[in-house]
């Protein structure tokens, strides 16, 4: 009776595919959390100075407020807080942060109550468009051969 | 012959057994690898749920303005000038005695200015093992009767 010989070579080769999929998928899966944790870090952020650009705005309304109240239709522009203009009834103030945040606000004395209408409330970032595109073609014409 | 074949025989398990053992070894270090990617990812998500929440919580407290308020909004409990939430996997409102994933909680504090007041809150996101998820801090401005009552355009 002749046995049915078992090749190694054939075993060593299945294993090696093996463990380079296995090592290939969890390769992906570890780049993939790497990237899930990048952009949860940057959301956090993110948040965090649209908050902190809204307290500065809180702080300056209540700061242009107490002016309001105390003045009253005799506001001026020395009684407003740094950086602040006065126009037309107007008050704005462009508060400009150092997490790349800047908040516009503008506000209007009221006419009656010594109060203030909001006429905005911008929260905005600054954006630098990425115009690196590696090596992708950009449509130039590329001379061929006959 | 006989003693040939059995040399030939332990050659080839022993040949087996290295191959077993390096197969393994890889082995224990890739399901480290997965474990270490599912850890991060489960991280990532609790990081980002937080977020939102705090957030959630932040617009609430910003509309209102007291820890009561935002209790009331947020549909959570609040004791004293602390506003506490509960939330499950989907980041809906639970109950405090349910099995919950998240909880928010939102303590303010006041300072008097000259013509109103403004209320400070820290708000806090954590994991149902204790640990704290996300933060945020913010301000709301609740202008006083001294300076008259502010509207919005």
């Amino acid at each position: 009776m002749r046995r049915k010989q078992l090749r190694l070579g054939s075993i060593t080769l299945l294993f090696t595919v093996i463990v380079l999929c296995v090592a290939t998928l969890s390769a992906l899966s570890a780049a993939t959390a790497h990237a899930d944790k990048a952009v949860a870090d940057k959301y956090a952020a993110q948040v965090a100075a649209m908050y902190e650009a809204e307290e500065a705005g809180q702080e300056w309304l209540a700061a242009v407020h107490a002016a309001i109240a105390a003045k009253g239709a005799a506001l001026k522009q020395a009684d407003l807080p740094q950086g602040t203009t006065l126009s037309d009834g107007t008050i704005s103030v462009e508060l400009a942060l150092d997490n790349g945040r800047t908040l516009s606000i503008a506000l209007q004395q009221a006419d009656t109550a010594p109060g203030y209408r909001i006429l905005r409330w911008e929260n905005t970032a600054q954006w630098t468009e990425n115009t690196d595109i590696g090596n992708l073609w950009t449509g130039g014409s590329a001379s061929q051969g006959a | 012959m006989n003693e040939q074949r059995v040399k030939s025989s332990f050659s080839f398990y022993l040949q087996i057994l290295i191959l077993l053992a390096v197969f393994l070894s890889v082995g224990v270090v890739l399901v480290q690898v997965f474990a270490a990617a599912r850890g991060m990812s489960r991280a990532a998500r609790a990081e980002t749920d937080g977020t939102t929440l705090c957030r959630s919580a932040a617009e609430a407290f910003g509309a209102s303005g007291t820890a009561e308020a935002t209790a009331a909004l947020l549909g959570g409990t609040a004791d004293g000038e602390t506003a506490t939430c509960y939330y499950d996997a989907a980041i809906r409102a639970a109950a405090p005695d349910s099995a919950w994933t998240y909880r928010v909680t939102v303590n303010v504090s006041e300072e008097e200015t000259a013509a109103g007041t403004i209320a400070a809150a820290h708000i806090e996101a954590y994991a149902a093992d204790g640990t704290v998820c996300a933060s945020l801090d913010t301000e709301t401005y609740l202008p006083g009767t001294k300076g008259g009552t502010a509207y919005a355009a």
